[in-house]
C-alpha cells in the first residue's frame, strides 16, 4: 500500500514535468529559467493555501473558506499599508488577528458543535466574503507598498522570487513535520478515526485547532503577499482558490476521506494547475477552452491515477 | 414494498409516535425560524408584508426552490453538487439561443432540451462518483469547470432577449399564481418521490447507512446516479424559470446558485451527514434566504450584507440544530 501511495506520487510529478515538455514544444521559452521562476511564484501563492487545505483534508476535513480570508486579508492590508513601508507590521498583524479569529469559528464549529467542515468553513466563508466588502464599501482602496512589492518581485540571488523562497521553507517544514513530529502523527490519526486517535491519547481538539488556525492564517498570509503581486486590491483576488486548493490537493494523492496523502504529492497538484493555467493563457485560450480543458484534465487524472482503488 | 403501511404503525403506538415527532421537529424548528423572521421583517419594513411585495418574494426565489430541491437528494448522501449553478448558465444561454419568440415549437424543444441536459449532466457526474470513484464534491467540481466553459463558449458575453409574454407568464402568469403553482407542484413532486417511491426510499436508505442499505439489497451505485440525474433535471429547470425572471442571458448567471442552494438544502433540514431531509424543510429555508435578500432591498441597506447574514443564519441554524442532537 505504502509503495503504491508512493508510485502515484511519483505518478503525478512525472505528468507535471510531461507537461513542461510539451508546454516548451507548444510555447518555445515555456521552460526558460526566466519563465520557470514566474510559474514558481504562481505556484507559491496556490502552494501555501494549499498547505492549510491539505491538513484539513487529511484530518477529513476541509476548509472551504480559504478564499474569503485571502480576499479579506488582501483588502484589509492594501488599506492599511497604502503605499508605506512603515505600515507594513500592522498590516500584518491585523491579518494574523482576523485570520486567527476566523480559523477559531470554523475550529468551534467543527470539533465543538461537530457541524461538517464543508458546510461549517462555507458559512464562514459566505460571512467573511460580506465582511470583505462590507470592509471596503464595495472599493477597495490603498496600495503595495516598496516592501511588499520586493517581496514578490525582487528575487532571490537573481533567480527564484522571495515568494517561492518562502514557499519552499514552509513546503520543506511542513513536509517534515508531517512526517515525524507528534503534530503530524496525530493528523493522519484522526483522519483514519478521530474517535480511536482520542482514546490512543491524541489531543484531538488542539490538533484540529491548530489545523483551522494554520489553514486561515497561510490564507490570510497570502492575501498579503498579493498585495504587492497585483499592486493593489481587487474584489476577484484569490476567488478560485478554494476549488483550485482543493483540486491541487486531490490530484496530489491526498484522499478527501482522510487519513492518507501528504503535502509532497500536494507540491505536484499545484505544479499541475499552476502550469495549465499559464500554458494555456501562453497559448492564448479563451476562457471557455481554458475552463473546459482544466475540468477534463482534472477528471481525467483522478480516474487514470487513482480511480481504480475501489476494485483492490 | 408497501410504504403505506410502516406509516401506519408508526402513528399506532404512542412511543412511535413520540418518535415521528422527534423526527419531524427539525421541520416545525425552521418553520419557527421563518415566522420569526417573518415577524421581524414586517417590523423593520412596513412594505414587507404588501401585496406587491410577497408577490416578488415568491416569483423570485422559485428557482432558488428548485435547485435546492434537487441539491437535496445530493445532500442526502452525503455529498454535494457543486455543478447546479454551472448548469442553470447553461441552460440560461441555450434558451437565448433556441427559444424565438411566438414560435410555440422552440419553447418545447427548450423544455425537452433543458431536462435531456439536466438528466446527463447528472448521469456523468454520478458515473464519476460511482464508477470513476471520485468524491462528489471534487467530482461535481470539475463538471461543473467544465460547464462553466461551455456557458462561455455558447455565450461569451451578457446579452441576448428571452420571449417576454413567455417569460411573463411564467414568472408572473395569472396573477403571479403560476410562479407559486410551480412551486408548490414541484414541492409535492419531489415530497411524493422522496417519501412515496422506492427510488426515494433507497435514496435515503443509503444516505443513512450505505452498508446497511447494500446489505439488504438496494443497489447502491444506481441509486446515487438517480440522485445525481433528480439533481441535474432540477437544476435544469430552474435554470428555465431564472432564465425567465431575468428575461436575458448571461455566462455565469447561475454562479450564486450552487452555494446557494446548499445553503437551502442544509438550513431546510439536510444534514450533511447523509439520510435526513425534507422538502417541506426546504422551501422554509428557501423562504428564510429571499426574505433575508428581500428585507435588505425594502431597507436600502447594500446586499453586501446579505452574505453576512446568510452564512451567520446557517451557522446558527446549524449550531442551534447540533446542540439539540447532544442533547437528545
Amino acid at each position: 500500500m505504502k509503495s503504491k501511495k508512493s508510485i502515484q506520487v511519483i505518478a503525478v510529478y512525472a505528468i507535471m514535468i510531461l507537461m513542461l515538455i510539451f508546454g516548451n514544444i507548444a510555447v518555445p521559452g515555456f521552460i526558460s529559467t526566466n519563465n520557470i521562476a514566474v510559474i514558481l511564484r504562481e505556484m507559491s501563492f496556490l502552494g501555501i493555501c494549499a498547505i492549510g487545505q491539505t491538513l484539513a483534508i487529511l484530518t477529513g476535513g476541509i476548509d472551504l473558506s480559504l478564499s474569503n480570508t485571502l480576499l479579506l486579508c488582501n483588502i484589509m492590508s492594501a488599506f492599511i499599508v497604502s503605499g508605506s513601508d512603515k505600515n507594513v507590521p500592522a498590516a500584518l498583524l491585523v491579518c494574523l488577528l482576523v485570520s486567527t479569529a476566523i480559523g477559531l469559528v470554523n475550529f468551534a464549529g467543527v470539533y465543538l458543535l461537530h457541524i461538517p467542515a464543508m458546510i461549517m468553513t462555507l458559512a464562514s466563508g459566505s460571512a467573511v466574503y460580506g465582511i470583505a466588502y462590507i470592509y471596503c464599501d464595495g472599493a477597495p482602496k490603498g496600495k503595495s507598498s516598496p516592501f511588499t512589492s520586493a517581496l514578490v518581485n525582487s528575487r532571490f540571488l537573481g533567480t527564484i522570487n522571495w515568494t517561492t523562497v518562502i514557499w519552499l521553507i514552509l513546503s520543506v517544514v511542513i513536509i517534515i513535520v508531517l512526517k515525524y513530529s507528534v503534530f503530524g502523527r496525530s493528523v493522519y490519526a484522526i483522519g483514519v478515526n478521530p474517535v480511536t486517535a482520542s482514546y490512543s491519547g491524541i489531543s484531538v481538539p488542539k490538533t484540529l485547532a491548530v489545523i483551522y488556525i494554520l489553514s486561515s492564517v497561510l490564507a490570510g498570509f497570502t492575501g498579503f503577499l498579493f498585495l504587492g503581486y497585483t499592486g493593489t486590491a481587487y474584489l476577484s483576488t484569490g476567488a478560485t482558490y478554494n476549488m483550485d486548493s482543493i483540486a491541487s490537493v486531490v490530484i496530489g494523492g491526498t484522499s478527501i476521506a482522510g487519513g492518507s496523502g501528504g503535502y509532497l504529492g500536494t507540491i505536484a497538484g499545484v505544479g499541475i494547475m499552476t502550469i495549465l493555467t499559464s500554458l494555456l493563457t501562453a497559448m492564448a485560450v479563451p476562457q471557455a477552452g481554458k475552463d473546459i480543458i482544466q475540468g477534463t484534465l482534472i477528471i481525467v487524472l483522478l480516474v487514470t491515477v487513482y480511480g481504480r482503488k475501489k476494485k483492490e | 414494498m408497501d410504504s403505506q403501511k410502516p406509516v401506519k404503525n408508526l402513528l399506532g403506538s404512542r412511543h412511535n409516535r413520540k418518535l415521528l415527532f422527534s423526527r419531524k421537529s427539525e421541520v416545525v424548528f425552521i418553520y419557527a425560524f421563518l415566522i420569526v423572521f417573518i415577524i421581524v421583517a414586517a417590523i423593520l419594513s412596513s412594505h414587507f408584508l404588501g401585496l406587491r411585495n410577497v408577490r416578488n418574494l415568491f416569483s423570485k426565489n422559485v428557482g432558488l426552490l428548485l435547485v435546492s430541491l434537487g441539491q437535496m437528494f445530493v445532500i442526502l448522501l452525503g455529498g454535494v453538487d457543486l455543478s447546479t449553478g454551472a448548469v442553470i448558465s447553461v441552460i440560461n444561454v441555450l434558451c437565448v439561443s433556441i427559444l424565438r419568440d411566438g414560435n410555440t415549437g422552440s419553447y418545447f424543444a427548450m423544455l425537452v432540451v433543458a431536462i435531456a441536459f439536466g438528466a446527463l449532466v447528472g448521469l456523468i457526474n454520478g458515473l464519476l462518483v460511482t464508477k470513476g470513484n471520485i468524491q462528489p464534491i471534487i467530482a461535481t467540481l470539475a463538471t461543473q469547470t467544465i460547464l462553466s466553459g461551455i456557458a462561455l463558449y455558447i455565450q461569451a458575453k451578457p446579452g441576448g432577449e428571452l420571449p417576454k409574454n413567455l417569460c411573463n407568464f411564467v414568472t408572473k402568469g395569472w396573477n403571479y399564481l403560476v410562479p407559486i403553482i410551480i412551486g408548490i407542484a414541484a414541492t409535492l413532486v419531489i415530497w411524493l418521490l422522496l417519501n412515496r417511491t422506492r427510488t426515494g426510499r433507497n435514496i435515503l436508505a443509503v444516505g443513512g447507512n450505505e452498508q446497511a442499505a447494500r446489505s439488504s439489497g438496494i443497489l447502491v451505485d444506481r441509486t446515487k446516479v438517480q440522485a445525481f440525474i433528480i439533481c441535474g433535471i432540477m437544476s435544469a429547470l430552474a435554470g428555465l424559470y431564472i432564465s425567465a425572471y431575468s428575461k436575458s442571458g448571461s455566462p455565469i448567471i447561475g454562479d450564486s446558485y450552487s452555494q446557494n442552494s446548499i445553503n437551502a438544502a442544509v438550513i431546510g433540514g439536510a444534514s450533511l451527514m447523509g439520510g435526513k431531509s425534507s422538502a417541506i424543510g426546504c422551501v422554509a429555508a428557501v423562504l428564510i434566504i429571499g426574505i433575508v435578500g428581500n428585507i435588505l432591498n425594502l431597507m436600502h441597506v447594500s446586499s453586501y450584507y446579505q452574505y453576512v447574514l446568510t452564512g451567520v443564519i446557517l451557522m446558527v441554524a446549524l449550531t442551534m440544530s447540533a446542540l439539540r442532537k447532544m442533547k437528545q
